[in-house]
């Protein structure tokens, strides 16, 4: 699950810049942040405590990956 | 996997809403554009690769990173009379293990209760000689100023850092540029030339030419569970040993263990310390966060735990393991062993925030069960990176300089033996190397970065993009995970699975780095990351072949002693002429040749 | 209050503006993840917009009320509801700084500055709304000492309250947290009624030589 939601975004950008890994994107037509890249996510929470509409919601779990033979 | 889990319930949940035939054909569509990178398929490139356009920029001293480090070389370069330019991968006080080191030390001669020659002389009893004097001099000295210079700026009135990391930049009109992927330093006339990168959001790529690069690109890690250092991946260390740069202390390990209960959680396995603000440590001397716990679980098998009454006796210790040097045993609770914040331990002094820490058991957040690996791939805070020359954070090719995390200046040895040094070491050493590079700026002249040069780059950083076939980031960071990270290759190690695990390490090295793909700029940094851990995978295993000993957080089952007759040394990495990967030895109380 | 209860009007109102939204709430499924003070608050937001948009169907304009209750009680029910549900409203944008007061992250002033600085079209039409909202509770307040006539301030009245239910609605399908399409398009129709309702009344102009009220 990691960052699991984002509603009621104001579209200041802030936790696009914020996320170290870069999870979180701007859609440039609705001017708001969506979840781009999940797996990514390291539910370190820097983007719930910049946001300043408290728009984000995170949970603790992160299904791993499945490991495959190639990919 | 995890994306396509996400859109779908995603979509159940807009289908509920709607209820609607339209609507729900739409949600349909949603969920069928959804790339999924985890699964295999052909690069479909978003980005036209050969319509990227280059920016080119030119300062003084250029600093790489902004974290502690970053902020302080900056100011103080700026300070010494340099034009200074900030580039870094994320956000100003942000990115990296900045924003999530609570506790920072300050040592005031006046007030202190321990004198700095006792200090000291504790330091290297408990890092078995493997610290570096003259740097862990350098923290007791400077870190007083430097924290009043944080006090000055705000630091220590809010839990996130990008406020007052802001404020001296902005006081100093010192220009930073964020969410650029440098990639590639340039040497030009055996001195350094400047950098180059991609930015994450435009379609265009940086050539910045500097008279002096200051390294603050922290650390690295292989982007484990559980530790907020997923963005990490050495590439200021990976970037300065292409060019020529000796790095160091790649054998060291933290061994900083994560909560079994969903072990990827950082923020709830650290109890509350990332909501908490800054706060001063008191000065204290441990011996901590190396591999005892990895030990124990290597011999007993899990379920591991740490905690208990304060003053119980552990009745379940294992026999033999990593020597802990005499007057350094954990009576109490063992709380400094994961340490209070990656930066900032508060074990013995006082909690972050001057809050006192809990009495008895675990560190916040970490009682309970434990698994292990959550810090895989770092090694102890300030003992591994590129090798200073001197005193000054200078590195081995003129003009490039490195601070903090990025610079092996061994300030606590390779074991953890300062209470909250870590954020104080990085803004110790990143202000003395820009005092230094600004004043060797003023000496020379604005070198020049050759066409050849810039094409060469150019093409290296767009190539992932431009593959039509190859292998994903995701799944070749898998792969190198599930390769280094086993208990019994990375921290309880052997010659024939440190042997066994390099013959992986160099498979992904030959085949599949030279054919990472990317399909969006995300997935390009995704690809850079990847391939700076597989060369830090390579440079681990190698430097913990050599090391035929064991000392601090280096652990070899085949070798438990320390060997202080051939052993008092570190090992520097540098690439030979050939391009192969070379390893040396420099003696505990020298500079390098 | 008692006649008022056991009306039609009441109860149909009751399920227009209270029990349509909660109930699109609960089948949306967004009201979630959030500390339960938080979500109440949000609930607490909506069910407030849509009672004042309630307010244009508690008018003359609403001829099966003023049948049922007469228009001096209608009147009387519209300005309670109004002024209270006017200042919850006015409040709204101070419930979502309140995380920044209980849980750690940026100071509450710099997340207010960075709000209303953040030029988003959901924010722009958040602030006319608002301002068009303050407006028309304090004219309302203060009409007697306003230096028109009540006909006039009707109109004035008519028009601060069709420019702010626009403004607010689009706003809150722009920005609202629990903004989803089946809550756009009731927002959307009953607005549109609401409206509707009230330019029939002034195009008319039915029934203000009835009342009372002009003196």
């Amino acid at each position: 699950m990691t960052i699991e939601k984002i509603q009621g975004c104001i579209g200041c950008g802030i936790c696009v810049e914020t996320c170290p890994t870069d999870v979180i994107r701007q859609d440039p037509k609705t001017k708001k942040a969506f979840i781009a890249y999940p797996a990514d996510c390291q539910i370190c929470h820097l983007c719930k405590m910049y946001c300043p509409v408290d728009a984000i919601t995170i949970s603790p779990e992160k299904s791993i990956p499945v490991i495959v033979s190639w990919g | 996997m995890k994306t396509s889990k996400n859109q779908t319930d995603i979509s159940r949940r807009t289908f509920m809403t709607i209820a609607g035939g339209a609507a729900g054909i739409a949600a349909m569509a949603a969920m069928g554009l959804t790339p999924n990178r985890a699964e295999a398929h052909s690069n479909i490139p978003k980005v036209d690769a050969d319509k990227m356009s280059s920016v080119e920029s030119e300062t003084d001293v250029l600093v790489l990173g902004s974290g502690m480090a970053g902020v302080f070389a900056a100011v103080k370069a700026h300070d010494a009379g340099s034009k200074v330019m900030v580039v870094s991968k994320g956000r100003l006080g942000s990115s990296g293990l900045t924003p999530f080191a609570k506790g920072i030390f300050a040592y005031d001669a006046q007030t202190a209760t321990v004198s700095a020659k006792d200090f000291l002389d504790k330091v290297s009893r408990s890092a078995l000689g493997t610290n570096n004097p003259v740097y862990t001099r350098q923290l007791l000295e400077h870190s007083l100023a430097r924290v009043n210079d944080l006090k000055e700026w705000g630091f220590f009135a809010s839990p996130l850092y990008n406020k007052c990391f802001s404020k001296p930049l902005k006081e100093r009109n010192i220009e930073v540029k964020e969410r650029i992927v440098i990639t590639h330093l340039f040497k030009e006339k055996g001195r350094i030339a400047g950098a180059a990168g991609f930015s994450l959001d435009e379609e265009k790529i940086y050539f910045l030419k500097a008279r002096s690069v200051i390294l603050c690109t922290g650390s690295g890690a292989f982007k484990p569970n559980g530790f907020p250092v997923c963005d990490l991946t050495h590439d200021g260390t990976v970037m300065a040993y292409n060019i020529g740069a000796k790095v160091t202390g790649k054998e060291w390990n933290d061994g900083h263990p994560g909560k079994s209960k969903n072990p990827a959680d950082c923020y709830g396995g650290w109890g509350d310390m990332f909501d908490q603000k800054p706060g001063v440590t008191g000065v204290g001397v441990v011996h901590d966060l190396g591999v005892e716990l990895n030990y124990k679980a290597y011999v007993k098998g899990n379920p591991v735990s740490m905690g208990g009454a304060p003053g119980q006796v552990k009745t379940d210790a294992v026999a033999g393991g990593p020597y802990v040097p005499a007057g350094f045993e954990h009576q109490k609770p063992p709380q400094g062993e994961k340490g209070q914040g990656p930066g900032g331990h508060s074990a013995g002094g006082k909690g972050p925030g001057g809050r006192p820490p809990k009495e008895g058991g675990a560190p916040p957040g970490m009682a309970g069960e434990l698994v292990g690996g959550s810090s895989a791939g770092m090694a102890i805070h300030k003992s591994e990176g590129i090798v200073p020359i001197n005193d000054k954070c200078q590195s081995n090719i003129p003009g490039l300089y490195a601070a903090g995390d990025a610079l092996g200046s061994y300030m606590v040895g390779s074991i953890y033996t300062q209470v909250g040094s870590s954020l104080a070491g990085s803004a110790v050493q990143g202000a003395i190397a820009g005092e230094a590079a600004a004043e060797y700026s003023k000496g020379v002249d604005m070198p020049e970065i050759s066409k050849a040069e810039q094409n060469r780059a150019q093409e290296e950083i767009l190539a992932p993009l431009k593959r039509t076939e190859g292998y994903s980031p995701a799944w070749v960071t898998q792969t190198l995970q599930g390769i280094m990270i086993p208990n019994f290759v990375l921290y309880i190690k052997k010659e024939s699975l440190l042997k066994a695990a390099l013959a992986f390490i160099e498979e992904l090295r030959d085949h599949h780095l030279p054919m990472l793909r990317a399909a969006d700029l995300h997935e390009l940094r995704l690809a850079y990351e990847t391939a700076n851990m597989i060369t830090t995978a390579e440079m681990k295993l190698k430097a913990s072949l050599m090391r035929t000993e064991s000392r601090c957080s280096h652990y070899r089952l085949d070798y438990p002693d320390m060997d202080t007759k051939n052993w008092n040394a570190w090992i520097n990495i540098y690439k030979g002429t050939d391009g192969s990967m070379q390893l040396e030895k420099q003696p505990f109380d020298s500079w390098p040749d | 209050m008692r006649a008022y209860i056991k009306s039609k009007t009441f109860w149909l109102s009751l399920l227009l503006f209270t029990a349509v939204p909660l109930l699109i709430l609960w089948a949306g499924g967004t009201v979630s993840g959030r500390s339960s003070y938080m979500e109440t608050l949000s609930v607490l937001t909506i069910v407030a917009f849509f009672q004042l948009i309630g307010q244009f169907f508690q008018t003359r304009g609403n001829r099966y009320a003023v049948k049922e209750l007469t228009m001096n009680k209608v009147l009387k029910y519209h300005k309670c509801i109004g002024y209270i549900f006017v200042l919850i409203i006015l409040f709204h944008p101070i419930f979502v700084l309140i995380p920044r007061f209980t849980e750690a992250g940026i100071s509450p002033g710099d997340a207010f500055i960075t709000m209303i600085t953040t030029m988003n079209q959901g924010i722009i039409l958040g602030l006319i709304a608002w301002c068009t909202l303050l407006a028309l509770g304090v004219t309302a307040l203060f009409r007697k000492r306003l230096p028109m006539k009540y006909r006039r301030w009707r109109v004035l009245h008519g028009a601060l309250a069709i420019l702010f239910v626009g403004t607010a609605a689009w706003h809150a399908v722009n920005l609202g947290r629990h903004s989803t399409l089946v809550m756009a398009v009731v927002l959307s129709l009953l607005t549109a009624g609401g409206v509707a309702l009230l330019l029939k009344v002034h195009a008319t102009q039915k029934g203000l030589s009835e009342s009372g009220i002009e003196k």
